[in-house]
């Protein structure tokens, strides 16, 4: 039963992807960009435990966490000079950064 | 499948929807660190212990750290107004996904190919160390990329020599007034 654990895969990284669709407050889009990255990692072990190859599927994953780890870091550091800039966390006041 | 592994997805989903729509901005990233603790029991149950750690200690510990550091620093400047239909409109939209998703993914996985189990043969450490050693170069890499991005990012201007004197001038005077 492989598929329930697809179906909550495509579930979390709906919900991610809602949030980052509709949020305006910068935090609140990496948390949803977090819980997009949850739902690839649960995609990444499910597919190797479905096929038998989970230390395969689980090096990826660790890859995957330190790549996730950096880019959080760097995001959040992005969202604090955005904060110092502009005083506010609201994705909209980044106008400046158009053309 | 298992019925507890089915109880830690549905709330695992469940912490999700409540992560998202948390106004809080620090009870929300106290969700989501919640959601990885979740996420690593599951790890583990799917005989994933070493991503289950990782997910654990990484995850769960050192980007909540992260983000709820950023948070305090960004407190007093939270004034980003959520909008309030995209509450009232995701169960709609939520159950339209799941029923579109069952019907996709059941073609989907039945028509995956399955190989033949290989971990009796080959060791984690050996798949982590040996066959996917070039990763470790990539890691590497990209801790440094990170590491050196935020210092780029949060570099403060070096003061000038008059700045400096006006700085230790308001120091001193801060002094003799306390």
């Amino acid at each position: 039963m492989v598929a329930i654990y697809f179906i909550f895969v495509g579930f979390l990284f709906f919900i991610g992807l809602y949030c980052l669709l509709t949020s305006r407050n910068m935090i609140r889009l990496l948390i949803g960009l977090e819980i997009m990255a949850k739902s690839a990692v649960l995609a990444l072990i499910t597919a190797g435990y479905a096929r038998g190859e989970t230390y395969f599927s689980q090096s990826l994953v660790i890859t995957f966490i330190v790549v996730e780890v950096s880019l959080v870091a760097v995001a959040l550091a992005l969202v604090i000079n955005a904060y110092r800039n502009t005083e506010s966390l609201d994705i909209r006041n980044l106008s400046k950064l158009k053309g | 499948m298992d019925s507890i592994n089915l109880l830690l997805l549905i709330l695992l989903t469940g912490f999700a929807c409540i992560t998202v729509f948390m106004k809080d901005l620090i009870r929300a990233a106290l969700c989501l660190a919640f959601m990885s603790a979740l996420l690593a029991v599951l790890l583990y149950r799917m005989s994933s212990p070493y991503a289950a750690v990782f997910e654990l200690s990484v995850v769960a510990g050192l980007i909540t750290v992260l983000f709820v550091s950023t948070i305090a620093l960004t407190k007093e400047g939270e004034t980003a107004k959520e909008a309030r239909w995209p509450i009232y409109v995701f169960p709609l939209l939520l159950v339209l996904f799941g029923l579109l998703e069952i019907l996709v993914m059941k073609n989907l996985v039945s028509s995956a190919p399955i190989t033949v189990s290989s971990n009796g043969t080959v060791s984690f450490g050996t798949t982590l160390w040996g066959i996917r050693s070039i990763d470790m170069l990539g890691q590497i890499a990209v801790i440094f990329g990170g590491v050196f991005g935020v210092l780029a990012l949060l570099r403060e201007r070096p003061l000038s020599l008059r700045q400096q004197m006006d700085a230790e001038r308001a120091k001193e005077e801060g002094e003799a007034l306390w």
